[in-house]
C-alpha cells in the first residue's frame, strides 16, 4: 500500500515557495512549505517525505549542507535542488553528493510536475524494495542454523539426497528441515524459495 | 621543483581553442605534469594508448566527436575526464555527470581549480 506522497518544499523566497506549493497542489499532490534550511531543521518531527525541492541558495543553513546532514541522518529523501542560471558548479556537486535531480528557475511547470513524480516513483518503489528485502531477512533469521544450510543447497538446486549427503544427515531429516523452510520463509514452491535467496544474495553483493 | 623527476604524470589535453590550449599547457607543466595536448579527439586512441596517462581534460563541445564518446574510450582505460565548457546549460553539465565525467569546469574557471580536481584524483 502506497500512501499519498507529501513533498517536502523549502526555499527563502516566498513567492517561489507558494507557486511551487500551487503547481504542485494543481497536480494533485500535498506539500509542506519550509522559509529555510534552518526552519526545517528546528522541526522535532516530520512526515516522511516522498521528495524535497530544495533551494540550493539560502541564508543559514544551505541546500547543499542540509542534504549532506539529510544523508548523515540516513535520510534518504529525493532531493531535487533548485538552482540559479548560472550555478554549473553547484549543480554538479549536488548530483556528485547524489540529489536526484536539479531545476533550473525559471522552471516550467510541465518539468516541475514531471521531475518530482519521477522521485516520488523511485522513492516509494525503493523504499518498498527495502521493506521486502527487511521481511525476507526477518523469515531467514527465523530459520534454525541447520534449516539455513538446507536452504542454501536447495538454492544451489540440491536434490534432498544430495543435502543429506553433504549435511551428513538422513534424507528423511533433510525432508523434515525442507519442509520446515518453506513454511518459515512462505515459500509455495521450489523456485519461489530460490528466488528469494537469491534477491536476497544480490541485495548483499 | 621543475622538471622530469617530479612529474605527477600525463594530462591528455584536448582543446581546439590554441590559446586556451597553450594556456593550460603552461600552467599545467608549471605544476609538473606532462600534457599531451591535442586540438581534436581525432589522436585521442593514440593519446590514451600511451603510458602513464593519468587523465583527460576535453572541451566538452568539439566538432568531430561527441563527449559521449571521449567518456566511452576513456573509460576501457578507467581514467577521469574533466570536461570544460562554455555556455552549457546546467542539463548538460549534470548530464556528464551522470554519463561518468568526474567534473565540469564552467569557462573562464580559476586555475586553482582545475589543479585542484588533478590533485584530487
Amino acid at each position: 500500500m502506497t500512501q499519498e506522497p507529501i513533498v517536502c518544499i523549502i526555499d527563502d523566497d516566498e513567492a517561489i515557495r507558494e507557486s511551487l506549493r500551487l503547481l504542485l497542489y494543481a497536480g494533485g499532490l500535498t506539500s509542506f512549505v519550509y522559509e529555510s534550511a534552518d526552519n526545517f531543521l528546528e522541526e522535532e518531527e516530520h512526515p516522511t517525505f516522498d521528495c524535497m525541492l530544495l533551494d540550493m541558495r539560502m541564508p543559514g543553513t544551505d541546500g547543499l549542507e542540509l542534504f549532506r546532514i539529510l544523508n548523515r541522518k540516513h535520510l534518504p529523501y529525493p532531493v531535487i535542488f533548485i538552482t540559479g542560471h548560472g550555478d554549473i558548479p553547484l549543480a554538479v556537486s549536488a548530483i556528485k553528493l547524489g540529489a536526484y535531480d536539479f531545476l533550473t528557475k525559471p522552471f516550467q511547470d510541465g518539468e516541475l510536475l514531471e521531475k518530482v513524480r519521477s522521485a516520488i516513483t523511485y522513492y516509494q518503489s525503493s523504499r518498498e524494495h527495502l521493506l521486502e528485502l527487511q521481511e525476507l531477512q526477518a523469515r531467514v533469521d527465523s530459520c534454525t542454523p541447520r534449516e539455513r544450510d538446507v536452504m542454501r543447497l536447495l538454492a544451489k538446486g540440491l536434490p534432498n539426497k544430495g543435502i543429506a549427503e553433504s549435511l551428513g544427515i538422513s534424507p528423511r531429516t533433510v525432508e523434515i528441515h525442507r519442509a520446515n523452510v518453506m513454511d518459515k520463509m512462505t515459500a509455495d514452491s521450489l523456485p519461489a524459495l530460490v528466488r528469494m535467496i537469491t534477491t536476497l544474495e544480490s541485495e548483499k553483493n | 621543483m621543475t622538471n622530469s623527476n617530479n612529474n605527477k604524470g600525463t594530462v591528455v589535453l584536448i582543446e581546439p581553442d590554441v590559446s586556451v590550449r597553450d594556456a593550460l599547457t603552461v600552467l599545467l607543466e608549471g605544476e609538473n605534469w606532462r600534457v599531451n595536448s591535442l586540438d581534436d579527439c581525432d589522436d585521442l586512441p593514440a593519446a590514451l594508448a600511451e603510458q602513464e596517462v593519468v587523465a583527460v581534460i576535453s572541451e566538452s563541445s568539439l566538432p568531430n566527436c561527441t563527449p559521449q564518446e571521449i567518456l566511452e574510450r576513456c573509460s576501457r582505460y578507467s581514467l577521469p575526464v574533466i570536461f570544460t565548457g562554455h555556455d552549457l546549460p546546467v542539463q548538460g553539465a549534470v548530464d556528464l555527470i551522470r554519463q561518468g565525467a568526474t567534473d565540469f569546469l564552467d569557462k573562464p574557471f580559476p586555475q586553482s581549480r582545475l589543479l585542484d580536481l588533478l590533485d584530487g584524483l
